[in-house]
C-alpha cells in the first residue's frame, strides 16, 4: 500500500496507507467445449508495412495503393505480423522510421473548440501526496447532495491505519465528517489550494474526503474528480 | 446518427440522444508532443522483446493450450467460478423503466468511467421532477450488448440531465486494531532482575 502524508480537522498531520478500491471485473472467456484459452499479444504490422510507408512506396513506384495492395499484400509484413510478443519498449522515429536518440517534450494545449492555444516546453511534475508539507484539510465542506450534482469522480481510494495511533486519527477524521454530512476537500500545497498528483507527471485531481463510522470501525474515502457536471459549448465537431 | 435512449417514468416516455461530456469540451485539452532537437514530430514506435523489429502496432488475441487462435466470438464468457455469463442487449435497443432508486452513498462508492448529457424535447420536464425526489435512479447500462452492464446514474444538475456511467468499489469498514492485554501489577511486585 502507498503512504499519503494527510492532516485532519485539528490540522495534526501524519502518514496513514491509501489504497485502490476498483472491484476487478470477473468475465473469463473458455472454448464452447470447456477448454481453457490465454491472451497473448501480438504484432499487428510493423513500420514495413504501415499506411505511410506503402503511400510512400506507391507514389516512388508510381502505382495506385489499391494495386499495390492486391499485387503483394505489403500491408502484411509475413516475418512478423501475428508474432507474439510479450513486453514491448517505446521509442520514436523520425519520418525516415530511424529511431531518435535526443527528444524534444512540447506541451501543446488546445481550446475546446479544437483550435492551438499555446505550445510550452514541457515541465516534469513530481507527485504532491507524500511531500514535506501535508495535504491540507481545506474549511471548503460541501453536503453530499450538492456534491453529486457538482462532479463526477472517477476515482476512489480508501484510507488504511498503520497502527493504534492512526486508527483514532482516521476514525475521529472519519465521525467528524460523519456528524457533518459533508465531505470536505483536500488540498495540496501550503494553502490547500493545488489539486494533488498521484503520480509523475500524472492527472491532476480535486479531491473530496467522506468518512462514515459503524461502532468501532470506520470507512474513509478519498474521492478524485477533475470534471465538473456542466453544459458545454457545441462546436459541430 | 445519434442514438437514441428511451427512458420510462410512470408510464411517460422520455426520448433522448447521449452526448459524452469531456474535459476537452469543457476547458480544452493538452497533448505532450514529442520533436527531434530540429523541432520535427517523431511518431511513436515499439521495439520487440529482443529489439529487433520496430512495430507500428500491437493487439490482444486468444490462443488454446496448443497455441492455436481462438476467434473471439467463438468463445464463451464465464465467471470466476466457470458458470457461463449471459449476454445483456445494448441499453439503446430497448425503453428503460426508471423504478430502482440508488442513495448517496451507493452513488458515491461508484468510480465514474463516462458522463453523457441526455438531450430531448421533454427532458426539461424530467429534469423538474428528478430534481425534486430524494436519491437518484440508476440502471444497468451496456453501450453495446455485452457481458458485465455498468450502472448509469440518472443525475440532474446545473439545468442539465447527466447520465453517470460507473463502476462499483469495495471500499469496507476496517476494524480497531487488537489492543495488547497488560497484566496488572501490585506495587509491592518485585521487579526481577536477575532474570534479565
Amino acid at each position: 500500500m502507498r503512504a499519503i502524508n494527510l492532516t485532519d480537522h485539528h490540522q495534526r498531520d501524519t502518514h496513514v496507507a491509501f489504497s485502490s478500491v476498483t472491484k476487478g471485473r470477473d468475465v473469463f472467456f473458455r472454448k464452447q467445449g470447456g477448454d481453457k484459452v490465454f491472451s497473448v499479444r501480438v504484432i499487428k504490422n510493423t513500420f514495413q508495412s504501415n499506411l505511410k510507408r506503402i503511400a510512400n512506396r506507391a507514389i516512388s513506384e508510381e502505382k495506385e495503393i489499391e494495386t499495390l495492395l492486391i499485387e503483394g499484400d505489403p500491408e502484411i509484413d509475413f516475418d512478423y505480423s501475428g508474432k507474439t510478443t510479450s513486453s514491448t519498449k517505446t521509442v520514436y522515429v523520425d519520418d525516415e522510421d530511424r529511431i531518435a536518440y535526443h527528444l524534444r517534450f512540447v506541451d501543446v494545449t488546445f481550446d475546446p473548440d479544437g483550435t492551438l492555444r499555446q505550445e510550452s516546453e514541457h515541465v516534469t511534475q513530481p507527485s504532491n501526496i507524500t511531500v514535506e508539507i501535508p495535504l491540507v484539510w481545506t474549511n471548503k465542506y460541501v453536503p453530499l447532495n450538492k456534491l453529486a450534482r457538482m462532479l463526477a469522480f472517477s476515482k476512489v481510494y480508501q484510507l488504511h491505519h498503520v497502527n493504534g495511533l492512526t486508527y483514532d486519527f482516521l476514525f475521529q477524521a472519519a465521525r467528524h465528517l460523519q456528524d457533518k454530512r459533508s465531505a470536505v476537500m483536500i488540498g495540496a500545497g501550503e494553502r490547500g489550494r493545488d489539486p494533488l498528483r498521484f503520480q509523475r507527471d500524472g492527472l491532476n485531481y480535486r479531491a473530496f474526503l467522506m468518512g462514515t463510522t459503524d461502532g468501532d470501525r470506520y470507512r474513509l474515502t478519498l474521492h478524485l474528480s477533475n470534471l465538473e457536471l456542466k453544459e458545454f459549448q457545441q462546436h459541430g465537431h | 446518427m445519434a442514438r437514441k435512449l428511451k427512458l420510462l417514468l410512470d408510464d411517460v416516455e422520455y426520448e433522448c440522444t447521449v452526448d459524452k461530456l469531456d474535459r476537452g469540451k469543457l476547458y480544452g485539452h493538452k497533448e505532450v508532443s514529442v520533436r527531434a532537437t530540429d523541432h520535427t514530430p517523431l511518431t511513436k514506435a515499439y521495439l520487440d522483446d529482443w529489439g529487433s523489429v520496430l512495430i507500428h502496432s500491437t493487439g490482444m488475441g486468444y490462443i488454446d493450450e496448443g497455441w492455436q487462435w481462438c476467434d473471439r466470438s467463438s468463445l464463451e464468457p464465464v465467471d470466476n467460478l466457470g458458470q457461463p455469463i449471459e449476454q445483456f442487449p445494448s441499453t439503446f435497443d430497448g425503453p428503460v423503466t426508471l423504478q430502482q432508486k440508488a442513495t448517496l452513498d451507493d452513488f458515491f462508492m461508484h468510480e465514474v468511467d463516462s458522463v453523457y448529457i441526455l438531450r430531448g424535447q421533454r427532458i426539461p420536464e424530467l429534469i423538474e421532477i428528478l430534481s425534486q425526489m430524494e436519491g437518484m435512479f440508476v440502471f444497468p447500462f451496456n453501450y453495446r450488448a455485452g457481458h458485465s452492464p455498468k450502472s448509469a446514474f440518472v443525475n440532474p444538475a446545473d439545468d442539465a440531465l447527466f447520465l453517470m456511467v460507473a463502476e462499483p468499489t469495495e471500499a469496507t469498514f476496517l476494524d480497531r486494531p487488537q489492543r495488547f492485554e497488560i497484566e496488572d501489577m501490585d506495587d509491592e511486585d518485585e521487579l526481577d532482575f536477575s532474570m534479565m
